[in-house]
């Protein structure tokens, strides 16, 4: 048995997060915010144009750093939540290439990139792909999956990085195609 | 010689052969992580997720029976024929209207699934 | 009255989707880490791009919600985008003021409180998201184009004190 994707997703698209009386949603041991995706497609574009040659680099390494933190704290919040026990858990039978197939069940269930792992060689490289992601939407010109790209090689730092906290940035993940260039899917390889 | 061909590629190749009418990838999960070829209006999400509880039931029947995981599996419909052959962690699907060709298509799975394999 | 909230999503695509507007759950370690990265990059514009991109991106979201409920009054547009704010899990606001001046106070803060949870206190307000969110919301309900209104923090949670306080004015 491994996990079933469609039964996952199904199952955890159902819920929806809702503010308490104090304007907040805490979850999954962090304050989770519901914003429309154009703000965080707007900031990326916007910044992305206006930063000069020199620093573009830098500014792209920042983009994917909040994502990376995000995904790897909400990440760690999400597998050992309680929906994830009582979701995936009965169906990882293959350890960590299991809760990664988990994770990214979840990660189209919530609306951040409908995406799935291509290929898993443990400890070492994993290729994802995206049929869907919103950050696609940026009409760049150039990969702008910045918000994937953290998360996935966060996903990767919980499966295989030293154990949470201390396993952030064991990985790298790079934009292989877009569909924001063409691509039929986006593609994102982690590797050490 | 190197092969520099990409999954793109090999399903687009794959789809000149006599037969073989639709393509998927699929992993193991029922993720569809490639198609190619004649789907029409199909929804593919809910072909990949039917696709790996097949499997699912394939691999408990193996366990049951004590032998080995499956090296290829083979439908066969009145309309239609599905063949499905494990690609490292994934699955790749051949659709083919019938059976007339599938000894052409069994000899191009052949030839590709070590191509494929590496990308799986 | 009420702010009436539609959570839908596509099941093809699994995009969620708030009165329409597709949104997406993020962390206040990704918003704290953008709000850093805007400050970092301030030589470039970074808090001005945040609060601007926020008006850009909130103001339709009001605009619309008014024209499909026939709100039409100015406090009314106002007290939407209050409910809207809640909604999102930003925080809660109380609001006053005319469309030529107000204030806004936070008596809850995701910006501010996911800040602190990061990182602790700071010596200067942190809350740009916010400024260009009150700048949305002003605008929509006295019907003006973006960029009208100027919105400056003038107390932080941050720095420690128990609200953040944003000062309105037109243009």
């Amino acid at each position: 048995m491994t996990v079933q994707r469609d039964v996952v997703v199904k199952q955890l698209a159902e819920i929806q997060a809702q503010a308490d009386e104090e304007g907040l949603i805490p979850a999954y041991n962090v304050l989770v915010n519901m914003l429309p995706v154009t703000f965080w497609n707007t900031f990326t574009k916007r910044m992305m144009d206006a930063v000069p040659a020199e620093k573009r680099e830098k500014l792209e390494a920042e983009l994917v750093n909040c994502a990376l933190e995000c995904g790897y704290n909400t990440g760690y919040g999400i597998i050992t939540s309680d929906e994830f026990k009582s979701v995936v858990e009965p169906m990882i039978t293959e350890g960590a290439k299991d809760v990664l197939r988990g994770a990214y069940a979840v990660f189209t269930a919530w609306g951040w990139a409908k995406s799935g792992i291509v290929q898993i060689k443990e400890g070492e490289r994993m290729v994802v792909r995206a049929p869907d992601y919103y950050e696609a939407d940026i009409a760049s010109g150039y990969k702008s999956g910045f918000m994937i790209r953290g998360v996935s090689s966060a996903f990767f730092d919980l499966a295989y990085g030293k154990p949470y906290p201390d396993g952030l940035k064991t990985f790298v993940c790079v934009q292989t195609a877009g569909i924001e260039v063409g691509d039929p899917f986006g593609e994102f390889v982690v590797t050490r | 010689m190197a092969d520099n061909r990409t999954t793109t590629q090999i399903l687009q190749e794959m789809l000149e052969v006599p037969g073989i009418k639709a393509i998927l990838i699929v992993g193991k999960d029922g993720f569809v992580i490639e198609a190619a070829g004649a789907f029409g209006k199909t929804d593919l999400d809910n072909v990949g997720a039917s696709v790996a509880t097949v499997i699912l039931g394939t691999d408990k029947m193996s366990e049951e029976l004590k032998i080995q995981a499956f090296n290829s599996l083979t439908f066969e419909a009145a309309d239609a024929m599905i063949i499905c052959v494990p690609i490292g962690d994934a699955l790749l699907v051949l659709l083919a209207p019938d059976n007339k060709t599938l000894g052409m298509i069994r000899l191009q799975v052949k030839k590709v699934v070590p191509a494929l394999e590496k990308f799986f | 009255m009420a702010l009436k909230l539609e959570f839908t999503f596509d099941d093809k695509t699994y995009r969620r989707y708030m009165n329409g507007f597709v949104t997406v759950m993020h962390c206040h370690h990704y918003m704290s880490l953008l709000s850093k990265l805007a400050i970092d990059f301030d030589d470039i514009g970074g808090a001005r791009i945040l609060c601007e991109s926020v008006e850009d991106s909130i103001r339709p979201m009001i605009d619309d919600y008014c024209a499909k409920n026939s709100i039409a009054s100015f406090e009314d547009k106002l007290d939407v985008g209050r409910q809207y704010y809640s909604a999102m899990g930003m925080g809660v606001m109380k609001i006053s003021g005319n469309p030529g001046q107000g204030e806004v106070t936070l008596t809850r803060s995701h910006v501010d409180q996911g800040w602190m949870k990061k990182w602790g206190q700071h010596t200067v307000p942190v809350n740009h998201w916010t400024r260009g969110y009150i700048a949305a919301m002003f605008a929509a309900a006295a019907g003006k184009p973006p960029r009208s209104y100027e919105i400056a923090e003038t107390a932080s949670m941050v720095m420690g004190q128990p609200t953040s306080v944003f000062t309105v004015k037109s243009r």
